[in-house]
């Protein structure tokens, strides 16, 4: 039965001001009173009367406060605003570690400034201690097939250098000088130079035409030196350096000692045929030869082809002189000393060469599909070196080993310790944003280090040095002096609303952030109040009952796990400070936060600063409405009906989907009676994919649409529900096994164009219900079929557009 | 003749005694030196000369501004006609403003508010049931 | 410098009869219509309250004046404005706080301590009390009915010591020798109560120092369960029945009188 709602207690200004004039008229000689506007004493009666209807109008209106006492009773309480979080990357001045003071604001602010739309907005770091180092990322390789390809670099000096994402892979050049050489001391240097001279045109007869060998003499010393030169093997088969036209055979045989050659790729030059620009040559008619099949005549040899960019094997390298040795006995009695030499063409990475001198490239190499990263180290010092991978969400991190390259220019064997610091999935600067994932490394770092290598152990989508996680939780220095009069509680109103409480963090915390994310939240000073009798400190509002959203502080009452702080009358609790947030306007986009404050003593000192990736997870403070829509639909503890789950995921994903329609559907649902997913009639891939995805979903999977009734829910956001939704459904199958897996997809709100009326209730996810044309977010105009539509509904209904001249 | 102004009010005088012409100039200027709005239960009630602030003070503004004068007087104060009516607007001084709040970055507070003021000289020549009157007001812009 | 809510000090103040609807010398109604609203002004022996600023919506002329004639020492209409409706003003302008700890109105918090479900055994319509309870209520309610968090609302909001001394077996194991199980008293159980604390040695009836006992006194005793409450009573002693009402009514009472201490000879 429903309950008729109480009458109102409201007053009518009007009504008043008529009673007074009728009173007036019979009191004052005369008969009526005509009531003037501009006539003091009206003005002053005419204020009375607004005075008691506006009072009357409150009488009615309950305050929330009054009201959550109430809800509190059926389980609610207002959810607070949540911070926003980033990822930072900042330039030192210096390599220093930033370390939070535990009983202090941190010197450090970082802030994103003011724009039309956005009032100033502060972060400040969470972590406890970071490492900063003056460094900058020199470029990006890549491993694949026994092969190494340049990903770019940064192009810009300062903080620019600090991030860098992979650009389309490019043949490196920096094996295109190696040398290998020989050298050796005779007594004999005129005979052995002989010799050595025959032995090398012995090799030349052999076929071996990639090889180019070079034997020099300086007084008793004996040198040979041996390079790759592809185009030598060509010169031998085609002296007059122009293609005859068809076929092009070469020798390309391997020294006798080995079987290896070197493999080389056909040069990416505009003159040559598509098919063949970057190809391997085929394998040629007769052992030991390469095939290039229908070149065009008339096409310069000169740099047709290039050498794959990898070192000579030490193999390889030992065989040629093993090869000379072979060839004349009395060569193999000299004793040579053989080395490599690697002349590094401007523009390419040096760290390949680091690696050789230090024997090892193998172990950089080891596996395939690996991307290198050179990081520069400007000064040298005692810190560890942060870098932060950009990954796709939801990607497990790949492993990652790290070397250090000395002073002398040679990149150490040993492995450096990588630890992982945290994850956590945050928007790009894509429009609309897609979610990646922010794995951050911590790498221990050599005191005399000049550069690092990283070798991780996948594909990245970008990195990041000197990055470290902030929230929006600035501080606020109060200092005022509370004096306790009686052991009853006292509320003392602190100077900003939306606190940030430890009940606060913990709600952060059920977002879908990592283990690693959480705890520094949970480690991250929130307040600081001493007493003035003992100088006793209280910490982050411990035994203090605190009100976040109003931002009022209750001293003498209980924190919300129970503990008391008693504090006696008489005396004085000093507010030192404690942190507000600013809510869901925090969530600022990628390269808004720019500036950085600090002391100028402090260290290390801080260049410049950017966030390369947008904020997420703030909230405001839920609305009086939220909270009863919240409350008043609340479903059961579990989760049984579809409904049920829908209110469930709702009260999950909290403020930010304020708003928004949730669907959930039930395999009987979805089975039994015939459905259609948008969009139509061509369903797109994610489309395409819920489809197959529902054909092998069974009962114990629910399909959630969701998204917000007027446009279209973006990609960050979608991914973010993913991760809540899949945590809520493990939660409640710990205690309710039915449901194990929740398929979520996007909601396409529809907007049906019809001239007749529609007695339907919206959302009419039910197409036979209502014919007409559907018009979606992106314009699509289709008939209505006349089936269920899973992932999509009518959520509004408008006239049919006209045609320009068309008569209505 | 000048008067100065005084209030009273209608309801503490004998009723059919038509107001006197300083009660009027009383109410004349208690509408001239209200902005609409300012009542939320009247919000019609008063003269917009504030929405004249910041704009230059040109011929049209000054004219403007008499019309805003006399119909006013003319709404809210029938008995009253509006002989003539002047209006000038004397500038005081700039006023350099602003502080740097502690939580604002340096960059930002670079930017400095600046303040002026000025004055509304309005001289009014009425005429009402006992004769002509005359009215100096000066209105802070 | 104080950090006071004006609108939980006025209903302090409301209820000590300091602000009433008659006397109203507690009206702040000095004309300035540039005051903040709802300002708590005087000494803190003699707080006054300032409410709504309605001079602030007359015209501006009518303000001057009336201003000029309070400096004046003259008494106005526009100065009355806030005599007439400062009661009403105050009273909803605080509301906010008439559900809590910062309330005093011992009917409303009453009814909110009965809606959790504390009676007024408990805090006995006393404004400090019910102040103090209705701030823990939130962070006690989810553990209602555990003993150590009874015993900690208890004296947390009442303050009185209790007449008895209560355990649990998660504080004193499930067969304590202090306080000495084994002279608990006999009481009426039902079958499965017995049948759920059974022991191999039984049940030992004797009569002692006037008290009807069962426990054995050698061997296994009847132990504790985890709903269980021990009670160790002095001779002088009782049982405090409003702490009771803080209990889950599954929590059975086992009662152990201790012996009188021995007089010093």
């Amino acid at each position: 039965m429903r309950l008729s709602p109480p009458p109102s207690l409201k007053l009518d200004r009007a009504a008043l001001l008529q009673e007074v004039r009728e009173r007036l008229s019979r009191r004052l000689p005369g008969g009526n009173v005509e009531p003037d506007p501009t006539d003091p004493g009206w003005l002053i009666l005419e204020e009375s009367a607004w005075i008691a209807e506006t009072l009357s109008l409150r009488l009615d209106a309950w305050p929330f406060a009054a009201l959550r006492q109430l809800l509190h009773l059926m389980g609610g309480q207002l959810r607070p605003a949540h911070p926003s979080l980033t990822v930072l990357v900042t330039q030192p001045g210096h390599s220093g570690t930033m370390t939070l003071p535990p009983d202090r604001p941190a010197p450090w602010r970082f802030f994103a400034g003011q724009t039309e739309v956005r009032d100033l907005v502060e972060f400040c770091p969470v972590e406890p201690s970071v490492s900063l180092r003056a460094a900058h990322i020199e470029n990006l390789c890549l491993w694949k097939n026994g092969e190494l390809w340049k990903l770019g670099g940064p192009t810009e000096e300062g903080i620019a250098a600090l991030t860098a994402s992979p650009s389309a892979p490019e043949r490196a050049a920096v094996f295109d000088r190696e040398r290998i050489e020989f050298t050796g001391v005779s007594t004999t240097p005129e005979d052995t130079f002989k010799r050595l001279e025959a032995a090398v045109k012995e090799i030349h007869a052999r076929k071996v035409d990639w090889l180019h060998l070079e034997p020099e003499r300086d007084e008793n010393r004996i040198r040979l030196t041996a390079w790759i030169e592809p185009d030598q093997a060509l010169r031998n088969a085609i002296p007059d350096g122009l293609t005859p036209g068809g076929d092009v055979e070469f020798e390309w045989a391997p020294v006798d000692e080995s079987t290896w050659v070197p493999p080389v790729r056909v040069a990416d030059r505009p003159d040559l045929p598509s098919e063949w620009r970057g190809q391997q040559p085929m394998a040629g008619r007769s052992e030991g030869t390469l095939r290039i099949p229908n070149l065009p005549a008339k096409l310069s040899i000169e740099g047709l082809l290039t050498r794959v960019a990898a070192p000579m094997p030490g193999h390889a390298a030992e065989a040629i002189w093993k090869t000379v040795a072979a060839i004349d006995g009395d060569l193999s009695r000299l004793s040579v000393r053989a080395s490599r030499s690697v002349d590094v063409p401007d523009g390419e990475p040096s760290w390949p060469v680091a690696a050789l001198r230090g024997g090892s490239w193998n172990t950089l190499v080891q596996r395939d599909r690996t991307t290198f990263v050179q990081v520069r180290l400007e000064d040298t010092g005692t810190g560890r070196l942060r870098v932060a991978l950009v990954l796709p969400a939801m990607s497990k991190p790949p492993p990652v080993r790290a070397y250090a390259i000395d002073a002398a220019g040679v990149l150490l064997a040993a492995a450096q310790q990588v630890e992982s610091a945290w994850s956590i999935s945050l928007p790009d600067g894509a429009t609309p944003p897609r979610l990646e994932l922010i794995h951050a490394l911590d790498v221990n770092v050599p005191p005399d280090a000049r550069g690092v290598v990283l070798a991780i152990e996948g594909d990245i989508r970008g990195i990041w040095l000197n990055s470290f996680l902030v929230a929006n939780a600035p501080v606020v220095t109060d200092g005022r002096s509370v004096a306790v009069r009686s052991s009853v509680p006292e509320p003392v109103s602190l100077l900003f609303q939306d606190l940030v409480s430890p009940e606060v963090v913990e709600q952060l915390s059920g977002q879908p952030l990592s283990p690693g994310v959480r705890q520094l939240l949970k480690r991250l000073p929130l307040a600081h109040f001493t007493l003035e009798s003992t100088g006793e400190r209280i910490k982050d509002y411990k035994g203090l009952a605190v009100d976040a959203s109003l931002g009022e502080l209750t001293l003498n009452a209980p924190d919300p796990s129970g503990e008391l702080h008693n504090i006696q009358p008489g005396d004085s609790v000093t507010v030192h400070w404690y942190r507000r947030t600013q809510g869901v306007i925090a969530d600022v986009e990628s390269g808004a936060v720019a500036y950085v404050e600090h002391p100028p003593r402090v260290s290390p000192a801080l260049v410049a600063v950017t966030n390369p990736v947008g904020a997420f997870y703030g909230q405001d403070r839920e609305t009086e409405q939220q909270c009863m829509e919240r409350l008043f639909t609340r479903g059961s503890a579990v989760p049984v009906l579809a409904a049920d789950w829908e209110h469930a995921i709702r009260q999950h994903l909290g403020a930010r989907a304020g708003g928004w329609v949730v669907r959930v559907w039930t395999h009987a649902e979805r089975t039994l009676v015939p459905h259609a997913l948008w969009p139509l009639p061509d369903a797109d891939e994610d489309a395409l994919e819920l489809e197959a995805q529902l054909q092998t979903a069974g009962p114990d999977c629910i399909l959630v649409a969701l998204g917000p009734d007027q446009a279209l829910l973006v990609e960050a956001e979608l991914t973010w529900a993913r991760h809540a939704i899949s945590a809520l459904v493990q939660q409640v199958r710990r205690r309710f096994p039915a449901i194990r897996d929740a398929i979520v997809t996007r909601f396409w709100p529809l907007t049906l164009r019809t001239d007749g009326t529609v007695e339907e209730l919206l959302p009419c996810f039910d197409g036979h219900l209502l014919p007409g044309m559907a018009e979606d977010p992106q314009g699509r105009e289709v008939q209505l079929p006349g089936a269920l539509l899973l992932n999509a509904a009518v959520v509004q209904v408008l006239p049919k557009r006209r045609q320009l001249g068309a008569a209505v | 003749m000048r008067y100065s102004s005084s209030l009273s009010t209608a309801l503490s005088r004998p009723l059919r005694r038509p107001a006197t012409n300083e009660e009027l100039v009383a109410r004349v200027r208690l509408v001239l030196e209200t902005p609409p709005g300012h009542m939320p239960w009247l919000p019609e009630l008063g003269c917009a000369l504030d929405r004249l602030a910041g704009e230059p003070m040109t011929e049209a503004a000054v004219e403007r501004a008499s019309e805003l004068v006399t119909s006013a007087i003319g709404r809210w104060v029938p008995e009253v006609q509006v002989v003539r009516c002047d209006v000038r607007l004397r500038m005081d001084h700039v006023v350099p403003g602003g502080s740097r709040d502690q939580n604002l970055p340096i960059a930002e507070a670079s930017l400095l508010p600046f303040s002026a003021q000025g004055t509304l000289d309005i001289e009014l020549e009425l005429r009402g049931p006992d004769g002509p009157l005359v009215l100096d007001l000066n209105l802070p812009t | 410098m104080r950090a006071r809510t004006p609108t939980v000090e006025w209903r302090v103040a409301a209820a000590r009869g300091d602000a009433g609807p008659h006397k109203l010398t507690w009206v702040d109604g000095n004309l300035d219509p540039e005051q903040r609203p709802y300002q708590l002004r005087g000494s803190i022996k003699k707080p006054t309250f300032r409410g709504g600023n309605w001079e602030r919506l007359l015209p501006p002329p009518l303000v001057t004046e009336a201003q000029s004639a309070q400096q004046a020492g003259l008494p106005t209409l526009v100065e009355a404005l806030h005599y007439l409706f400062a009661w009403s003003d105050w009273s909803v302008q605080s509301r906010a706080s008439l559900w809590s700890a910062q309330g005093w109105d011992v009917g409303l918090l009453g009814t909110l301590a009965d809606a959790y479900g504390i009676d007024k055994e408990v805090h006995q319509g006393d404004p400090e009390r019910l102040a103090r309870l209705v701030a823990r209520l939130p962070a006690w309610f989810p553990q209602r009915g555990q003993l150590d968090r009874s015993l900690q609302l208890w004296s947390e909001s009442t303050g009185e010591p209790l007449h008895a001394r209560y355990e649990s077996a998660s504080t004193v194991g499930d067969r304590p020798e202090d306080p000495p199980l084994r002279e608990e008293v006999f009481a009426c159980r039902s079958a499965s109560w017995w049948r759920q604390r059974q022991t191999e040695t039984g049940t030992q009836l004797r009569i002692t120092a006037g008290w009807l006992r069962f426990q054995p006194q050698e061997g296994q005793t009847f132990p504790l369960s985890p709903e269980d409450v021990l009670v160790s009573l002095e001779p002088s002693g009782s049982l405090d029945r409003p702490l009771l009402r803080l209990l889950s009514p599954g929590t059975c009472l086992r009662i152990v009188p201790l012996p009188a201490p021995e007089s010093a000879s």
